[in-house]
């Protein structure tokens, strides 16, 4: 800013000396700005005493406008100084009009100012406007549309201010605010604890940024369950802060081992010739151990899932060890339960081992076997197949279930000993009572056989009490 | 054959001895009873030693199993190096085909459900749901009925895929996310899995089922992102079942002594309700029935654990924090579970509005929780096999939102980014960008409050030793302080970037809220209220930085909001709308365009006009502004804050005297309720107004003022 002081000084001086004419203040301004190259500062210089409060006279704000206009290249209207040296020309125009009274002395300012501003018209207004204006000016008949359009391109230039505010406050030394200030000043230092920064008068050739508009601006409101940042009251929202907190949950999933591939398992086939061993030469002479019976189950129950698979162990130990029509009834008699499995492995639907005919061996062995609490409980367990599992087809036909019972009756018949007889009599009506019940049989086909028996036994509890059932139910 | 399997398992566990002569068959047993890794391992070691397998894929198989026990047994535990082991052995059993289809089948599933397993460990929930959703989306949309011996692993895999989508949807607010990732919704897998023949004696599934039904019920959110009462009833009934069956089923499966454990509940007069015991009796549980398998042990944490999460929404404090104590005290080897027991007590103090004294306890869980120099090589699993998941990016997430709460800014925003570092999952949510940038705008409120205190004011005017006039900071009557465009350092997280953020913190804000924008929207979905409050953000802070066409644009989007809901405004988005008119207010007037900047702001100068807007800037219902003090100051701030506004945009629209009278009136608002004058937004609107008059009286209200 030091480097312009010395140009204002010179220019004041010239300014002083020259005649109160525009075409004068043109000429020192041109000469003025001849050595200097950076213009910008002096045009802002210039710009701000005419903007401010700050005191010159009218002469030295016309000077500045003339300072402007020589800083403004032959092209004026592409100047980035043009619209400045319009605005303030036609604000200083605007301050001298509306004073109460023009002095005398002031007249020669305002004309200058007006033949400034027509200077600027060719430049804001069309060609065909400008025409028709300087037509309209020559024969004194200014129409209502000119002053429209002329409006319209003054406007623009039309000082408004909304945005900049001078930050310079000076006070000429008749207001005596020095007092005020010195206390304003010492307070802003005795908050800071730092001495306030100070500029010499001189040194406010300057261009100073606008105060900024004191607008309040509110902090944007966090997204709930946060509070305002400088909220007074504390906003709780349960919902929201459930939602947002993490409740951590553990977890119990595990890795997983492989389970080996049994089909190829070898312990798998030691296990099987184990059982393998206990069927053939255990199963059919005495009864197991629970263990061993045990064992012996899990390979029979073992039941493979698709076609796909090879034969399941099962099937195999059923085939393998020696079962037949004929030994039948010593599995039967010593362990009725593995009989049983083995049955149901022979007669499955599914078993394509075994054709129609061995089928029929087998049953009509276990049918013609002598009558024995373990026969019995081998032919109800096979009788209520259908019963106990669903969907699965009946394995024993009525046909063989009368034949048993026929053997069974000629058992009871022919028993010597009247004890065992009456034990095998009992057996035999809770049998069939057992049969009825689930329908296995019905009353019609064995009513004859039955009533015969009942009556026979009729000494016997259970017998008359199938009698009164085969009648109750219609026989 | 799980008739047979449990037969075996239960010979195993109560005579605590290996009573079958297979020592195979007792490895298994060992390992997904008791848990014994250790023990499982010799066993197969010495199955592999004794009996040379034929079979090349029995060999494979053993050598499989016997690589994850030694890996769980092991102290040096590296995912990458499993995964790659894994991966070979997986390539050896898929060249043998010498075994059944349905054999080959299950191997697959339980090699699908192990991989994923190890991502899910390692903490990468999508690659979990990319793996197991294949299988699981298969099976339900082709309706094909599995086989007996796939159902227990196929139930595992569709626990594992439920147990990822909960990850992610946890605290997501809208729920699942299962469109993104193509998978069947949770309740339809739930719904499948109820349709599975799941044995009877497989009480592991069964419990672990109703556990999962009740996590999904809880993890359903509504649209404002609230639970819904439908669902938590639901989920009660659901926590019911599952203690019935841990009670009847799953004790005797683990062979635990079942009869103390039902005469105790039965003693307290509701067995299904108070199976967790008494809860003064926590030491008693701990010393007589504390069942000896950790996996027994875990599962009754599991149901605990979720019996205090209903408490808490229920509201009911107490009896939550007691549960939380019993399942820490339930599996107290469980290290691990520390920190999980922390955030939960933290989380109980935060919903319940102790945000101190969550806080208290979320320094205590990230104290339990794993160091991230360490992270690659701690244990992903627990010896027993159970997952042990980093429970980390969980906690520094609910740490910063209390921090918020709190208004520890700076730690807010150091959790959170800690969060997103370390959690790709937490990365992609918006919600979790947005905090960061509200962390920054907290810090910036604090930097702003201190420079209110500070700033240097004035330069004076001396002419010849006296002073003669004063030059005005440009920013003097402005209250917000004044932000400078610097280099953003590239580390988010880094100690340079915590510096800058303590300097500079809207540098951070505006690129972090750029990205929020961008993450809210995504071609599926949009989370409109992360969207909206980040436009509303950005805007803010670009006035800070003079963008004022910017955020000018980002006003008039949050503005389109206004008609675009349907129905009763709530009071956030209120003030939402009433912050967004007085930044746009600001844009405007700095744009030279203080015509619209009034017109935004209030229709005309009168009460009516100011009030509405006041009333929802406060962000107070008409109540509390009645009876409450606190919020009647809010209320005053808010009015003197719009009247403040409306008199500089007067004044900059050249009508001084209705600038003066908003700005009198503003100045009436902040003296009856004592805000300070050197932040007194009135004061400098009238200031303002007489420098735009040229008074000089502006002086003397300065120096009145000072």
């Amino acid at each position: 800013m030091t480097d312009i002081e010395p140009f204002w000084r010179q220019y004041w001086n010239a300014v002083d000396r020259s005649p109160p004419t525009f075409p004068a203040l043109r000429q020192c301004a041109t000469e003025a700005i001849r050595s200097h190259d950076s213009l910008f500062p002096i045009t802002w210089a210039a710009h701000m005493l005419l903007s401010t409060n700050y005191t010159i006279s009218v002469k030295q704000k016309l000077a500045c406008l003339a300072v402007l206009e020589a800083c403004c290249p032959p092209q004026r209207r592409e100047s980035p100084f043009f619209r400045m040296l319009l605005i303030d020309a036609l604000e200083l125009l605007q301050q001298q009009l509306v004073k109460d009274s023009i002095e005398e002395e002031n007249e020669w300012v305002i004309s200058c100012l007006y033949e400034l501003i027509e200077s600027f018209l060719p430049e804001i207004l069309e060609p065909e406007q400008f025409a028709a204006l300087q037509t309209a000016v020559q024969q004194k008949a200014v129409t209502e549309e000119i002053r429209k359009f002329l409006d319209e391109a003054l406007r623009p230039f039309i000082i408004s201010r909304d945005s900049y505010v001078n930050p310079l406050l000076l006070f000429s030394p008749e207001q005596n605010k020095a007092a005020e200030l010195a206390k304003l000043l010492s307070t802003d230092e005795s908050k800071d604890e730092e001495t306030t920064p100070s500029v010499r008068a001189a040194d406010l050739l300057q261009p100073f940024k606008s105060l900024e508009i004191p607008f309040a601006r509110p902090l944007p409101p966090p997204l709930p369950p946060v509070c305002g940042f400088n909220d007074e009251i504390y906003h709780h929202d349960e919902e929201k802060l459930h939602a947002e907190l993490i409740w951590i949950t553990p977890s119990n999933l595990r890795l997983m081992l492989l389970p080996l591939d049994d089909t190829h398992d070898a312990s798998r086939e030691s296990r099987f010739q184990q059982v393998l061993d206990l069927m053939r030469n255990k199963a059919f002479l005495k009864p197991l151990a629970p263990n061993e019976q045990r064992l012996i189950m899990e390979v029979l129950n073992e039941d493979g899932s698709t076609k796909k698979d090879p034969p399941v162990d099962s099937e195999r130990l059923v085939r393998e060890c020696g079962l037949n029509p004929q030994n039948l009834h010593r599995l039967v008699e010593n362990n009725p339960m593995v009989a049983h499995e083995c049955l149901l492995r022979i007669l499955r639907p599914s078993s394509d081992s075994y054709s129609e005919d061995d089928k029929n061996e087998y049953l009509s062995s276990l049918v013609s076997m002598d009558m024995s609490l373990h026969t019995m409980e081998v032919v109800n367990r096979l009788a209520t197949h259908a019963n106990s599992n669903p969907g699965s087809s009946s394995l024993l036909h009525p046909e063989y279930i009368h034949l048993f019972i026929g053997s069974c009756i000629a058992s009871c018949e022919n028993i010597p000993d009247q004890h065992a007889q009456n034990r095998l009599v009992r057996l035999v009506c809770v049998f069939v009572q057992s049969l009825l019940r689930n329908q296995i049989v019905q009353v019609e086909d064995i009513y004859v056989v039955m009533e015969s028996f009942c009556i026979e036994f009729s000494r016997i509890r259970e017998a008359a009490a199938l009698f009164k059932m085969l009648r109750s139910s219609g026989g | 054959m799980t008739t047979r399997r449990m037969r075996r398992t239960r010979e195993v566990t109560t005579s605590g001895e290996e009573e079958d002569s297979s020592s195979l068959s007792s490895g298994y047993d060992l390992y997904r009873i008791q848990g014994n890794t250790k023990a499982a391992w010799r066993a197969f070691r010495k199955n592999a030693k004794e009996e040379q397998e034929e079979d090349d894929r029995n060999k494979t198989i053993l050598e499989y199993n016997l690589l994850l026990l030694g890996y769980l047994n092991d102290s040096q535990h590296n995912s990458d190096s499993l995964l790659k082991q894994l991966d070979e052995l997986e390539t050896l059993l898929s060249r043998s085909d010498s075994s059944p289809e349905t054999i080959q089948k299950q191997h697959h599933y339980v090699v699908v459900y192990n991989r994923a397993l190890v991502h899910f460990a390692s903490g990468d929930a999508e690659q979990t749901i990319h793996s197991t959703n294949g299988v699981v989306r298969e099976i339900i949309q082709n309706k094909v009925k599995p086989e007996d011996n796939h159902i227990p692993i196929l139930a595992h895999i569709a626990f594992l895929l439920l147990e990822a989508l909960l990850a992610t949807a946890m605290g997501r607010h809208y729920g699942f996310q299962h469109e993104m990732y193509d998978c069947p919704h949770p309740d339809k897998i739930l719904g499948w899995l109820d349709t599975l023949d799941i044995d009877e004696q497989d009480a592991p599934i069964k419990f672990m089922l109703t556990l999962y039904k009740g996590r999904v019920d809880l993890a359903h959110l509504d649209e404002t992102g609230k639970h819904m009462d439908s669902k938590v009833r639901s989920a009660r009934k659901e926590l019911k079942t599952a203690m019935e069956v841990y009670q009847h089923k799953l004790r005797q499966c683990f062979g635990a002594d079942t009869a103390s454990v039902v005469s105790s509940a039965n003693s307290e007069g509701n067995s299904s309700t108070n199976f967790h015991l008494s809860s003064s009796s926590g030491h008693d549980y701990q010393q007589h029935q504390r069942p000896s398998s950790t996996i027994l042990q875990k599962y009754g944490q599991s149901a605990l654990n979720l019996k205090a999460h209903l408490e808490q929404l229920k509201g009911n404090t107490k009896k939550a924090l007691i549960l939380c104590s019993e399942a820490q005290v339930s599996a107290k080897e469980d290290e691990s579970y520390d920190a999980i027991h922390e955030n939960n007590h933290a989380v109980l103090y935060g919903t319940n509005g102790k945000c101190h004294l969550a806080l208290h306890a979320m320094s205590k869980a990230l104290r339990a929780t794993k160091d991230p120099k360490d992270i690659a090589t701690l244990p992903i699993f627990h010896n027993d096999g159970t997952v042990c998941r980093d429970n980390t990016p969980e906690i520094l997430h609910n740490t910063a939102i209390c921090a918020l709460q709190a208004k520890k800014y700076l730690s807010a925003y150091e959790c959170m980014v800690a969060c997103i570092t370390r959690s790709y999952h937490f990365r992609s949510r918006p919600r979790c960008w947005l905090r960061i940038a509200e962390a920054c705008i907290g810090i910036f409120s604090e930097l702003n409050e201190q420079h209110q205190r500070t700033a240097p004011s004035f330069t004076s005017v001396v002419e010849q030793g006296e002073p003669t006039g004063i030059i005005m900071d440009k920013s003097i009557l402005h209250c917000t302080m004044e932000v400078k465009s610097e280099d953003l350092v590239a580390s988010i997280g880094s100690a340079a970037d915590i510096e800058q953020v303590k300097r500079n913190p809207l540098l951070r804000a505006k690129f972090i809220l750029e990205i929020t924008i961008v993450w809210s929207q995504t071609k599926t979905t949009t989370d409109r209220e992360v969207l909206i409050a980040a436009q509303l953000s950005l805007a803010y802070v670009l006035l800070a930085f003079k963008d004022y066409s910017e955020a000018l644009k980002l006003t008039d989007k949050v503005l389109a909001e206004e008609n675009r809901e349907p129905g009763p405004v709530g009071l956030y988005r209120k003030r939402q709308l009433a912050t967004a008119r007085m930044y746009a207010g600001e844009a405007l007037l700095n744009l030279s365009r203080a015509k619209e900047s009034i017109k935004v702001l209030a229709e005309n100068a009168e009460d009516e006009s100011l009030g509405p807007l006041a009333v929802d800037l406060a962000g107070v219902t008409a109540d509390q502004a009645a009876t409450n003090e606190k919020a009647k100051v809010q209320l005053a701030k808010a009015e003197a804050m719009v009247r403040s506004s409306c008199s500089a945009a007067y004044a900059a629209f050249g009508d001084i005297e209705t600038a003066k009278q908003l700005a009198n009136s503003a100045a009436a608002w902040e003296d009856a309720h004592g805000v300070k004058h050197n932040q007194s937004d009135a004061r400098n609107a009238l200031i303002y107004a007489l420098l735009r008059e040229g008074q000089s009286t502006a002086l003397n209200l300065m120096t009145s003022l000072r």
